[in-house]
């Protein structure tokens, strides 16, 4: 055993595939962070800026949903990202009412709130 | 003719360097390739120099790819910052907020240009830029980056 772990023979091809190994065994999981992050930037920055468009652009609460629909799609285009899924809560929907937005991107989640005006 | 014998030219251990010939059976390096590839024997001064060498421009080279990664999420935000404001009824041309916004926020390295346009539906924003770059990657951050947001309605 102690020649073993003292000696300096031994496979070349074998050394060089551990290192390389070794070296490149942390760029995975950097990669995987990397595409977290994006994702949760991606989603907050589509979050605000969806529903602040659609707040203002809406004069009824009926076109809540299709005005969304129409902020969204070139907000997710921009980011190069695809929403998972969104949900849209206004409780009964009638003016003055809080709006929230939740935004989905892989496993990253945005929430956003804004009011609706009263008048 | 032995697994050891200089002139048996069949594959064996010492091609890959993994043993040494008989005593009988010297053979000269040129005469194998397998073994001058695969060998010990070399300067350790070179070797050690070559594998520092190797060893910061991969690292350069990480933290450039890192680097370009997170600056590329900047602009984009940024850019589609101004294009949401832009796209707001009334609102004023977002060309000299969005750069001042990059000239903070990029390296002093990095140059870019910014132009913006409507087509009524759609507020868009047009950002080219080029980010410093190092290591094994040179100017290679050579990009254009398009983004729009849907535009206001009365």
């Amino acid at each position: 055993m102690r020649r073993l772990l003292s000696d300096s023979e031994g496979s070349t091809p074998l050394e060089l595939v551990m290192w390389l190994t070794l070296l490149l065994l942390p760029v995975g999981p950097m990669l995987a962070l990397y595409g977290h992050l994006s994702n949760q930037l991606a989603a907050e920055s589509i979050a605000r800026h969806a529903l602040r468009g659609t707040i203002l652009s809406i004069t009824d609460p009926s076109q809540l949903p299709g005005e969304m629909r129409r902020q969204l799609a070139p907000l997710q285009v921009s980011w190069g990202k695809r929403i998972s899924s969104y949900t849209l809560s206004c409780g009964n929907c009638a003016r003055g009412n809080i709006i929230t937005l939740k935004v989905l991107i892989g496993s990253a989640e945005a929430v956003q709130s804004a009011a609706m005006s009263p008048r | 003719m032995g697994i050891d014998n200089a002139h048996d030219s069949r594959p064996s251990c010492r091609y890959l360097g993994l043993c040494r010939p008989s005593i009988g059976g010297s053979f000269r390096a040129s005469h194998d390739k397998g073994r001058v590839i695969l060998s010990d024997n070399g300067s350790a001064v070179v070797a050690g120099v070559m594998n520092i060498a190797l060893a910061t421009l991969l690292a350069l080279s990480v933290l450039a790819l890192s680097m370009s990664g997170y600056y590329s999420l900047v602009l984009r935000d940024a850019a589609i910052d101004a294009a949401s404001n832009s796209a707001r009824f009334g609102s004023e041309n977002q060309h000299d907020y969005l750069l001042k916004r990059l000239d903070i926020s990029i390296p002093e390295l990095a140059s870019f240009d910014v132009s913006q346009g409507s087509d009524g539906q759609l507020s868009h924003v047009v950002v080219d830029y080029s980010l410093p770059g190092f290591g094994l990657l040179g100017e290679f951050n050579l990009g254009r980056l398009s983004v729009a947001a849907a535009t206001e309605r009365l």
